[in-house]
């Protein structure tokens, strides 16, 4: 449940500006209006990127973009 | 799902996926008869799903091959064979989708050969970011972009009167293509090379797109002669403003007969 209701936020969070602005203003007051759990909006205020990745799922860090070889 | 007729189409999500995606893209994905996605955050992933379920994820080739350039050509294969099954295909990559992404370019290639329809549409790639949040245009001096490891290998020209970019620092000098680290000596080697043509105390700045909402954009900007010591992700770009100021091309000038006053002097009237 945490989990989906962190997803949850951060999806409006991004295509909603007017929760964007309210959320800049008041970060911890709006994270709990949404259910964000306490340990997420910890992560979330310590800017640990991440940690937020790890809490929605990531196994591993963003893999490099992909590339060729160095050959000609 | 029954086949319609094999064809390609390739799009990208952006940086900020559920920020970036266009809405054709959307379109695209929401409407493809197979899904082919290769998006690495969890939460792009995760909308990516509420739009078309049924999706084949890429991440398990980095597992599946021997290192990048292996993952690359299972990405291919297995783009090429749902469109060679007949099925109206969208491939998904994060970003623009042709922008450092090899198997997209490749994928389509192979399919025209073939005489199957495929084609790619833009997206934000982090450049994108990079102009938006460090705030230049790169019409202003021109820029050049470079991926770190071809800009190490090969003699490339820098021009200093433009912005210099240069990718995928967090991997420079892994020609293995194993690692998700720099090599050893990487960003020394990248350094060095910058300080033949920049001063050491030239401000660089080490950019990071951020890929949630909620996340600001990294900008460290220091001294060139510190970049070797600086933290780097698989996500950093480096950004080296430019240096010199580009000199007039008289020649041309003259042939266009054109004065320095008409090319250069202020036209604006308010």
């Amino acid at each position: 449940m945490a989990k989906q209701n962190l997803e949850k936020f951060l999806k409006e969070l991004a295509q909603d500006p007017k929760l964007m602005q309210r959320y800049k203003a008041n970060p911890k007051k709006v994270m709990a209006e949404h259910g964000v759990d306490s340990a997420h909006q910890d992560l979330i205020m310590r800017g640990d990127n991440d940690g937020v990745q790890k809490a929605l799922g990531a196994t591993s860090p963003v893999p490099t973009t992909t590339i060729d070889n160095y050959k000609e | 799902m029954a086949a319609s007729g094999g064809s390609l189409v390739i799009v990208g999500t952006g940086i900020n996926t559920l920020a970036h995606c266009s809405i054709e893209a959307r379109a695209h994905i929401e409407q493809a008869e197979k899904l082919v996605v290769h998006v690495p955050d969890p939460l792009g992933m995760s909308w990516l799903r509420e739009l078309h379920p049924d999706l084949i994820d890429l991440q398990a080739t980095y597992r599946q091959g021997a290192n990048r350039a292996d993952a690359y050509e299972l990405m291919v294969r297995a783009i090429v064979e749902q469109v060679e099954a007949g099925f109206h295909t969208v491939a998904v990559f994060y970003g623009h989708p042709g922008v450092f992404v090899s198997p997209s370019h490749e994928a389509i290639r192979r399919l025209r050969k073939t005489g199957l329809p495929a084609r790619m549409l833009p997206g934000i790639s982090a450049e994108d970011c990079l102009f938006a949040d460090i705030g230049i245009d790169p019409a202003r001096h021109g820029s050049a972009h470079y991926e770190a490891t071809r800009f190490l290998f090969y003699t490339l020209p820098i021009n200093t009167a433009a912005s210099l970019i240069i990718w995928q620092i967090g991997v420079v000098g892994d020609h293995t293509l194993t690692t998700t680290t720099p090599a050893t000596g990487g960003l020394r080697a990248l350094q060095h090379k910058l300080l033949r043509d920049y001063p050491a105390d030239h401000r660089v700045a080490i950019y990071e797109a951020p890929t949630l909402a909620i996340t600001e954009p990294r900008i460290d900007w220091l001294p060139l002669a510190e970049f070797a010591d600086a933290r780097v992700t698989q996500i950093s770009t480096l950004f080296v403003p430019s240096v010199a100021k580009p000199q007039p091309d008289w020649q041309t000038l003259s042939a266009m007969g054109l004065t320095a006053e008409q090319a250069f002097g202020d036209v604006g009237t308010l």
